[in-house]
């Protein structure tokens, strides 16, 4: 019995190792990748839209600045307000001076949102705001202890890729490829709802959006809101709300003393062969919108 | 409930704690603690298939009851020495469970094959078919309780007196809902005894649950994953190579799911102290079709060797009706998994695999090793391969469910184009890739058995259990379960 007893006994330490160890490098990496532990200038943050257009190493290369990329895919004005609270709460914020703040015509749209978005912030359940905010959003209380008890449970693929590419200091844009506009025409004519989202400006977002705007102007820290390009065809399909988004958008920078707004759509959106699909660039759409925040960065000096 | 569910945990660890308090409860006589425990265990096992769907409970209970009642009258009967009426109870059990079997399974099958017949020799027949769900574990429960009746017919076991005995041997709820498919005179004697419930039977238990659960949601689950996306669109939208992988992946998804839930109701029992039969032993390592059967879903090809080819008579007949008897046995097999012509088929392409084995092994075109006699190995590996290739073709037929469209993607396997489809992220394929490779290593090390100290075994299952949390994908039902 000694020998079955000292089995279990090697199998848990091996494994509350493994669980707390593991954890610890993949959580190292998902901090470095997006650039949480670090005292940066400027802070990214946003979805895949601004992921995607932007490269972290030619920004920092060429602005000179530490960046701080925090853009997750599918996160929507609600998440964003907490990754922004996490970035400001935490020591590395004295050094922050712009925050750019990736924006679009279906920022405010409440539809298609998931809401099990607060599970892409599992990893971060050692944080007292971010565990707060997976705690409120939990379903079952069971998966939620199941979570904070074994760091190995927080990270999808998408989390353990971010993880590795953050050891490695892989900040590439792997979307390669050109949109299929003829396919995509089609799609948008008919009508598919993946292909044609609505525009829509829910108030109750929108108050989220200007508070966190508020926290991030309070600390005196500017704001940037990009609006990085997508295709012109999905732009022109709801044409009314899309101007009334733009020109919301406009208003708000010009209304607010610490608050821009920068707009590559006018100049790129037709570009067809930037685009990896409707809405994401490929490597050559980011090098070019990249470059077009460096001198944007440059000049602000 | 599901093996690889949070509810299952708690289930089983209940389940677990009252056999053991009840195993050790010293007030009550040893008679006593069985009667007891086998209580629990029927009330659990009960709940744990209700959990599905409540209303199939009744059709366990009503399967049940009528192989009880045929049982205690084939044994009145044979007593009696009227081994007439004896084999009439043994018939109204087979078609009274078979009939259960064919009302739910096969009821529309038989009626859409009607119709596309009279359609084909220009009659227009128009028959209703009806609306009812498939019992999940239907296959599995039905052919259980019908070894017991067979078995007390055949005189290999005394007929049971308490019909709580037989409840819970036909839902014993690590078997029930994918197997493996008991035995009365394995399990029987075992429900009928005081556990053995023991440390080591708990680590033995423990080992091949976490192995099982290894196999089912970090390999079967993550292929599954890649795998349905490729066969969802049209099959001319991807390569020949991407096609040729997909086919391959799909004979380890199979493998990993079935033989992962095998192996977790195999750990259930031995941690209750039950010793469950092997469902699975490493059939892609087998060297002949033969053996391969042998190796795979042993619970069920043993059950048909023994209740159906050996009562045709087996290999003691002429050839001609040797050839029929296999086939007969193949094609059941076939039509056991499913209602569709595809699983038929299946079943078919198997007993042509195997007698055109079996017959080329005795023609003079036998070259028994294609290398030289002394490279042993080699001769292994390509017979291992050849029966691998085989059998994935034959799954296509088995996961695509349509004879036509399966014939399609095969031909598909030549058209040449080569880029590979990497599926909605190609870090998360090509993890599931790497984690494949791993499990073949694994499954190697156990094939060949090799033993490592208990340190390094026991840091081995850890690193498993980390496998699990981080990479395992969960809540996805079995493969099984739908047949």
């Amino acid at each position: 019995m000694k020998k079955q007893i000292n089995y279990i006994v090697f199998f848990i330490i091996f494994f509350l190792l493994l669980n707390f160890v593991g954890g610890k490098i993949l959580l190292a990496g998902i901090d470095r990748f997006y650039g949480l532990k670090q005292y940066s200038e400027l802070l990214l943050i946003g979805h895949s839209h601004l992921m995607l257009a932007t490269d972290k190493k030619a920004l920092e290369k060429e602005t000179g600045k530490k960046i701080s990329k925090y853009t997750r895919e599918g996160v929507n004005v609600v998440d964003r307000y907490y990754m922004v609270e996490q970035y400001l709460n935490s020591k590395y914020s004295d050094s922050l001076k712009v925050v750019f703040y990736g924006v679009d015509q279906f920022t405010f749209t409440s539809s298609g949102l998931s809401d099990n978005s607060y599970k892409l912030f599992y990893p971060f359940m050692g944080d007292s705001i971010m565990d707060e905010f997976v705690k409120r959003n939990e379903k079952n209380e069971g998966d939620y202890y199941k979570h904070k008890w074994l760091p190995l449970t927080r990270y999808s693929d998408v989390l353990i890729n971010a993880s590795l590419r953050g050891w490695r200091n892989d900040f590439s844009n792997y979307k390669n490829g050109t949109i299929d506009m003829d396919s995509y025409r089609e799609r948008i004519k008919n009508n598919e709802k993946q292909f044609n989202r609505d525009i829509e400006m829910n108030p109750d977002l929108m108050a989220i959006f200007e508070e966190t705007i508020d926290r991030i102007t309070q600390k005196n820290i500017q704001v940037v809101l990009v609006n990085t390009p997508l295709v012109d065809v999905l732009n022109n399909a709801g044409s009314e709300n899309y101007r009334e988004m733009i020109d919301f958008y406009k208003n708000y920078a010009l209304t607010h003393e610490l608050v821009d707004y920068w707009d590559f759509n006018p100049e790129y959106s037709s570009d067809y062969s930037i685009f990896h699909d409707p809405i994401h660039l490929n490597p050559k759409g980011q090098k070019i919108i990249t470059s077009e925040i460096i001198t944007r960065i440059n000049n602000m000096n | 409930m599901i093996f690889n569910s949070n509810t299952f945990f708690f289930f089983f660890l209940l389940v677990f704690l009252l056999c053991l308090l009840i195993n050790n409860a010293t007030i009550f006589d040893e008679k006593r603690r069985v009667q007891l425990r086998n209580g629990i265990l029927l009330i659990a096992s009960y709940y744990f298939y209700a959990f599905l769907k409540w209303e199939f409970v009744f059709l366990l209970l009503a399967t049940t009851a009528v192989n009880y009642v045929c049982s205690l009258k084939i044994d009145s009967k044979k007593k009696a020495g009227q081994l007439f009426f004896a084999k009439l109870w043994m018939w109204i059990a087979v078609a009274f469970s078979i009939g259960l079997l064919v009302y739910f399974k096969y009821v529309n099958f038989f009626i859409d094959s009607i119709q596309e017949a009279f359609s084909m020799l220009g009659i227009g027949l128009k028959m209703n078919f009806i609306q009812i769900a498939l019992p999940v574990g239907i296959s599995f429960f039905t052919f259980q309780a019908l070894t017991y009746t067979l078995d007390v017919y055949k005189g290999k076991i005394e007929v049971r007196k308490s019909f709580m005995d037989v409840a819970l041997f036909v839902s014993f709820f690590p078997t029930i809902l994918s197997g493996p498919i008991e035995r009365a005179r394995n399990l029987m004697p075992q429900l009928e005894q005081a556990s053995k419930i023991s440390w080591k039977n708990v680590i033995t238990g423990g080992k091949l649950f976490l192995w099982g659960l290894f196999k089912k949601v970090v390999i079967a689950d993550r292929l599954a994953n890649y795998i349905n996306i490729v066969y969802m669109g049209s099959i001319t939208d991807h390569s020949s190579i991407t096609l040729i992988i997909t086919a391959v992946l799909y004979s380890f998804q199979i493998y990993a799911d079935f033989s992962g839930y095998s192996d977790m109701a195999i750990g259930i029992g031995k941690i209750l102290g039950f010793d469950l039969m092997k469902n699975f032993n490493y059939p892609y390592f087998s060297t002949s079709i033969k053996e391969f059967w042998k190796r795979w879903h042993i619970s069920l090809t043993s059950w048909f060797t023994e209740y159906v080819y050996i009562p045709l008579g087996g290999n003691r007949v002429k050839q001609s009706r040797w050839i029929l008897n296999i086939s007969t046995v193949f094609l059941l097999s076939g039509l056991w998994h499913g209602a569709n012509w595809s699983f038929i088929f299946w079943g078919i392409l198997h007993a042509v695999y195997y007698l055109v084995e079996f017959y080329y092994k005795k023609s003079e075109l036998y070259i028994k090793n294609l290398f030289r006699k002394k490279y042993v190995k080699l001769n292994q590996l390509f017979s291992m391969v050849i029966v691998f290739i085989l059998v994935t073709i034959a799954w296509i037929y088995f996961r695509i469910e349509n004879i036509g469209k399966a014939s399609d993607l095969i031909t598909y396997f030549f058209s040449g184009k080569k880029e590979f489809y990497w599926g909605m992220s190609s870090f998360t394929t090509g993890m599931t890739i790497f984690l494949l490779f791993l499990f073949l290593i694994l499954d190697w090390i156990k094939y060949k058995n090799i033993k490592f100290n208990s340190i390094i075994n026991a840091a081995g299952y850890a690193f498993l259990l980390a496998l699990i949390l981080l990479v395992g994908v969960s809540d996805v039902g079995f493969v099984y379960f739908q047949f």
